[in-house]
């Protein structure tokens, strides 16, 4: 079995749309549920006790169902109760909530493992609440929150590809288009996985790099404020 | 549009037996998986540099692509390349199988590395072979100690595995779309296998979060 590069130069164009396509949804995704989780882990840490078990339920049944059976769901079921979207819409929707929910869980780790003890001081001290949450807690639970959003974060960029059953044109979509006209499944598919290799590694070596960056802002005394705080 | 009992009571039994299908599927994999893990974390013990790199190698492609681009590549491609006939069911364990094990070398690796090095240096203080010291000492600690993250591991193929549907794996997500398609009713029949899917899910969750909690009372911690 030889391996052709001819049939990626020619089909080269079909696969960047695709992989255009897979960056436009996971730079809308990640950051959408990146604050919807924020709202659902402030609801999850809230008092009320009705809201409180909502969105434990929210997130448990979609922690506990495969993302398939919820994008089938999303898909094929609302239109019969009248809610028809695109699929690339719908795609995108399913990848936010979905994210979401994880993201949440992440973030109330992250918040638990703070002593105890850093809150009551900062209580102590009488600090407001959002001072507390902005200058004790944040910074602190940063070093328990990129590890594990990170590895969430490759995750959803890795679903994504799902969203091609319901024939959203993204790059695992193009991928087997193209291989339905060429028949070169090893080619195509290589170059396919080393496009999403790529994105995750980039992805990675950027929270990396976030991470660093908070090192360094901590150690002058500030604080990130481009990613929101649980409140 | 209402909702319709009969035919929700009409395709249980098929969608039990996907569902059983579907915990299989998940199993094997697990278990393959423990066995390629275990491969990977010797290969990334040896003191032969390729055979270290290669396991790096292996592990990052594993976990840097997507399990469905995966799938495609084992069902689609591999025949054509080793020249090997394979039919989807087995395409897709193997599948899951050289996934999950990149991903449950990394909990054999947290294992081995949470026990004292005084075991090692006891055991071989005491005159032990190798081969006794890991699979008499080492291992069996191990084992206990990663048994939650291993019951999590299965809970991700349990919800992997849907995409098997993908290569006409009947398993429980084909299931119901095989009965979707012949009753143009997507409502019950969705509804009925995410709720499967949940209850199987669910339980392994609590089984999980069980054995973290039998973990720390032998441990004594």
């Amino acid at each position: 079995m030889d391996f052709d590069i001819n049939i990626i130069v020619k089909y080269w164009p079909m696969i960047f749309k695709g992989f255009t396509m897979t960056l436009f949804i996971c730079a809308i995704a990640l950051p959408i549920g990146l604050i919807l989780s924020t709202g659902v882990c402030a609801i999850r840490m809230s008092q009320n006790r009705v809201l409180k078990s909502l969105s434990i339920t929210f997130i448990e049944v979609l922690r506990n169902t495969p993302f398939l059976i919820q994008i089938f769901l999303v898909f094929y079921v609302l239109p019969f109760y009248g809610i028809r979207m695109k699929p690339v819409f719908a795609g995108i929707c399913c990848l936010s909530i979905y994210a979401s929910a994880y993201f949440a869980e992440i973030i109330r780790g992250a918040i638990l493992s703070v002593p105890k003890n850093q809150n009551e001081a900062a209580q102590a001290l009488g600090l407001p609440k959002k001072q507390i949450m902005q200058k004790v807690i944040f910074p602190q639970m940063m070093g328990y929150l990129i590890p594990p959003m990170t590895n969430m974060g490759i995750t959803i960029i890795k679903e994504s590809s799902v969203l091609s059953i319901i024939t959203v044109a993204e790059l695992t979509y193009y991928s087997q288009f193209v291989i339905g006209k060429a028949f070169a499944p090893v080619e195509i598919f290589s170059l396919v996985g080393l496009i999403y290799w790529v994105i995750t590694a980039l992805f990675a070596f950027g929270m990396k790099k976030i991470e660093k960056r908070y090192d360094f802002i901590s150690r002058i005394g500030g604080t990130i404020d481009s990613i929101p705080a649980t409140r | 549009m209402g909702f319709d009992i009969g035919l929700l009571l009409h395709s249980i039994p098929l969608m039990l037996k996907g569902a059983l299908i579907t915990f299989q599927i998940s199993l094997i994999g697990a278990f393959l998986g423990i066995v390629v893990g275990f491969i990977l974390i010797l290969m990334r013990m040896s003191p032969l540099k390729p055979v270290k790199y290669l396991a790096e190698i292996y592990i990052s492609i594993f976990r840097g692509t997507p399990l469905l681009l995966q799938i495609f590549f084992i069902y689609y491609a591999l025949p054509g390349l080793l020249g090997i006939n394979l039919p989807p069911f087995m395409a897709g364990v193997l599948a899951l199988s050289l996934n999950s094990g990149a991903f449950v070398t990394e909990v054999l690796r947290g294992g081995i590395s949470a026990i004292p090095s005084g075991q090692f240096e006891g055991a071989k203080a005491l005159g032990l072979k190798q081969r006794v010291i890991w699979g008499r000492i080492i291992l069996p600690q191990v084992f206990i100690m990663i048994l939650p993250p291993l019951t999590n591991e299965l809970t991700m193929l349990v919800k992997a595995s849907p995409l098997l549907s993908v290569i006409t794996v009947v398993e429980l997500t084909r299931t119901a779309q095989q009965i979707m398609m012949s009753t143009y009713r997507p409502v019950e029949v969705m509804l009925a296998a995410a709720v499967l899917y949940f209850v199987i899910c669910f339980a392994l969750t609590r089984l999980t979060h069980q054995l973290k909690g039998r973990f720390v009372l032998i441990s004594g911690r």
